[in-house]
């Protein structure tokens, strides 16, 4: 362990105090931009971004303005993914086939409160899993509104409750969400990986919200109704006819094969010695040539801002990075946690989570990932860091009304589609005790697979931590 | 996470909304196809006669119906025998010419016959009599005006764009602009001449000028408030929902593929796709609804294609 500790202190920084700390404040600046809502998240990256371009050139800390460009060429698969889920995403949905799905089980439910409540948190974990959080929550949320008022149920359990299990959807696959996008691409986590590491835990997450949100709302719905009341609900249930909103069942099952085939070609990426944002772009691709009715329009929903925030974003990691800030950083933490994997797993989480429910757990886990490769070149084995940041910085979203998107939307669809306002208190009593939980739950989860053995090693991990190691003891 | 804006979200929760709200349909039965069973051809010696017997003898070949064949000139121009041999080739009946009123107009007489006949379907040229060349997109004729006016039954108006050799009865397009209360009969229509396997299409089109005299009139009442051309997509999709559903359902009882296309009107809409495609348009018109009249003579004379016109419900005999 001393030779770990050795390490940290002898790594190397040259960048003269002051200029780490300005680097710093830069950065935890833009930070604050982003998590207040006076700036626009992506103004505030790229503002950022240019202060810390001219303070970077002035001072010496990058030398020419090409280096710049090579901070963004390592990330250009990130934007490759974004871009192709994007357009498949909206290609399928456009389809209808996620509208199909989940009215088919809706219905199937005969529209009991119970069963209902149940299979719509259920449809949120695997939507969310498929479709990433924002398109998901939009189906959801919006088929949440229409079933409710036909059957006469108050909406605020079931809206909360899909924001809540959407956190956990968004840690099942690589493709769920962009913290795990960037955490995946970044430290080549292939993505059977997040099948057998995150998303067993996905599950865990996703039964300890639902039995916190089934004991929290235990008075707010009819969870036993008697035979009659299940009848007049499976007449009204029955009005819905899946069919009637999808426009093409050819479009409909091109899109669902295409969308297979993806996820598919996600998993064999990594032993067909393709990257994700190949498998992402190929998806994208079919999808608007054998499913897509209005390319133009696909393409237009390709999330740009997101990519001009990640531009800015990683131009601001970069400099920051080459201002030795996280270097010194990365040390600091592997001190402080003594450089044993048990100390840092907590750390991480509890970081992630808490930092994320606060600001926005893109720039979390962005900030985090030079963090734990710095603490990789220690020798320290990252593969069960980088998970406790994949799970840290989605399942610390539900700890807050503003901690992820799902909640924004579903306090937003809340206060205007049902003039209900749900005030921080209540739900950090809701969402808090889930996350601590959580997280609490996924460290444990966590530990319990390292000391087995259990957690596999990244392709190029192993053998660098092994000669790393050697090097230091030698 | 990244945020979407506060209006994309307002925008896409109600466009799933909608999505969602055309689901509630009820309990519907699938559309019932309707299938002609006397088919009245009216010819009028012009280039364009044979191109109503390709399609009479697809209805025959297709559907086994009885054929009909009319002289419909009007008395004075009937100079030369143009039935017999069509009637021949369709192996079909023929109308005695002179059990027609000797002084009534075209239209009189195509009208006559299909009450003498018993025909259940109409085929026409358009325009009647005249050289299309001349009159080209401006005018339907006077004998369709009357027909679309007056006819009892549905009547398939032929335009020499199409080629005639292609099998039209292998796609049908029902095209809607508005509320329409002929629209189920129109599909029944549609569907009951469609080939086994065929592609029907249920395409809702929101015009231009519905949409910018809509926009100025709320924006009249409303000066704050605006309104997007996806919004009346949306309602008209909404409109036609419990027709949809039907078609979904006839799809698999009777065999077709099935497509819903709403869509605004474009520069080429509703014919936009590629120029050697055939199919049959299929248009209900409401007596008392001009919009519904108009629309139907417009895309007649802008079709590329032959174009069936279904009457109101009660009209038919």
């Amino acid at each position: 362990m001393d030779v770990l500790l050795l390490a940290a202190e002898t790594s190397e920084v040259d960048t003269p105090g002051w200029v780490m700390l300005l680097f710093a404040a830069v950065m935890l600046a833009t930070y604050v931009g982003v998590a207040v809502e006076r700036f626009h998240k992506t103004v505030a990256a790229m503002c950022g971004a240019i202060v810390l371009v001219i303070l970077a050139l002035s001072l010496g800390v990058v030398e020419e303005f090409d280096e710049f460009h090579e901070f963004i060429k390592h990330d250009l698969n990130i934007f490759g993914v974004i871009i192709g889920t994007g357009i498949l995403v909206d290609v399928t949905s456009r389809s209808g086939l996620f509208h199909f799905l989940s009215m088919l089980i809706v219905r199937a439910t005969g529209g009991r409160a119970a069963a209902l409540y149940f299979a719509i948190c259920t449809l949120t974990f695997f939507f969310v899993a498929v479709l990433t959080i924002v398109p998901a929550m939009l189906i959801l949320s919006s088929l949440v509104l229409v079933i409710c008022r036909s059957l006469d149920y108050p909406v605020k359990p079931f809206l909360l409750s899909v924001a809540i299990c959407a956190n956990s959807g968004a840690i099942v696959t690589f493709a769920s969400g962009l913290p795990n996008i960037m955490i995946g691409t970044q430290a080549k986590i292939p993505y059977v990986h997040f099948l057998l590491i995150s998303a067993p835990y996905a599950l865990v997450s996703f039964l300890i919200a639902l039995g916190v949100l089934r004991f929290f709302f235990r008075k707010s719905l009819p969870w036993k109704q008697s035979p009659i009341e299940k009848a007049q609900l499976e007449k009204k249930i029955s009005q819905f006819d899946p069919w009637a909103l999808v426009e093409s069942r050819y479009v409909l099952y091109r899109s669902a094969a295409i969308l297979v085939a993806t996820v598919i070609g996600f998993a064999l990426a990594q032993p067909l010695g393709v990257g994700m944002d190949f498998i992402a772009l190929a998806g994208g691709t079919a999808a608007l040539l054998f499913a897509g009715k209005t390319v133009e329009d696909s393409i237009a929903k390709v999330n740009w801002t997101v990519i001009m925030f990640f531009l800015g974003l990683f131009i601001i990691i970069g400099c920051v990075k080459e201002a030795d800030v996280l270097t010194w950083l990365g040390g600091e933490v592997v001190e402080l946690s003594g450089g044993m994997v048990t100390a840092l797993v907590p750390l991480l989480a509890v970081f992630s989570a808490v930092a994320s429910a606060i600001v926005d757990n893109i720039p979390v886990a962005a900030t985090l990932i030079p963090i734990v490769n710095q603490i990789g070149d220690t020798g320290v084995s990252t593969e069960p860091l980088w998970w406790s940041v994949v799970l840290g910085c989605n399942l610390g979203g539900n700890g807050t009304p503003i901690g992820s998107i799902s909640c924004v939307i579903a306090l937003y669809t809340l206060k205007k589609e049902a003039n209900t306002n749900v005030g921080w208190g209540e739900f950090l009593k809701l969402g808090g005790t889930i996350m601590l939980i959580q997280v609490a739950g996924s460290i444990l989860y966590l530990l319990m697979l390292y000391s087995l053995g259990w957690i596999p090693s990244l392709p190029d991990a192993a053998p660098a931590a092994t000669e790393a190691t050697t090097a230091l003891l030698m | 996470m990244y945020e979407p804006s506060q209006r994309q979200v307002d925008s896409d929760l109600e466009k799933s909304m909608a999505m969602f709200r055309r689901a509630e349909v009820g309990e519907l039965a699938p559309l019932e196809p309707i299938q002609p069973k006397h088919v009245l051809l009216a010819l009028d010696g012009s280039e364009q006669d044979p191109l109503g017997v390709q399609i009479a003898k697809q209805l025959r070949d297709r559907l086994n119906c009885a054929v009909t064949v009319v002289d419909g000139r009007e008395a004075a121009l009937a100079t030369n025998d143009i039935s017999s041999e069509f009637a021949k080739t369709l192996d079909a009946q023929v109308i005695d010419a002179a059990s027609l009123g000797a002084d009534d107009a075209s239209y009189d007489r195509i009208l006559a016959a299909i009450k003498q006949s018993g025909a259940d379907l109409a085929i026409a040229p358009s325009p009647f009599g005249r050289d299309l060349s001349s009159v080209g997109a401006d005018s339907t004729g006077t004998v369709i005006d009357v027909l679309l006016a007056r006819s009892p039954v549905p009547v398939i108006v032929v335009r020499d764009e199409f080629a005639a050799d292609k099998q039209i009865l292998s796609r049908v397009r029902v095209i809607l602009s508005g509320e329409n209360r002929s629209a189920p009969r129109a599909a029944q229509w549609a569907a009951g001449l469609l080939s086994t396997g065929g592609t029907f299409e249920l395409m809702l089109l929101v015009e231009t000028e519905f949409y910018d005299n809509v926009r100025e009139a709320l924006h009249a009442l409303h000066p704050e408030e605006d309104i997007k051309i996806q919004s009346l997509e949306t309602a008209l999709a909404k409109i036609h929902s419990r027709l949809h559903a039907q078609l979904q359902a006839a799809s698999d009882e009777y065999n077709f593929s099935y497509e819903l296309l709403v869509e605004h009107e474009g520069e080429d809409q509703p014919f936009a796709e590629d120029e050697t495609a055939n199919y049959l348009v299929v248009l209900a018109i409401e007596a008392a609804d001009h919009a519904s009249q108009s629309h139907a003579h417009d895309l007649i004379r802008r079709s590329p294609h032959p174009v069936l016109i279904v009457p109101r419900d009660g009209r038919e005999s």
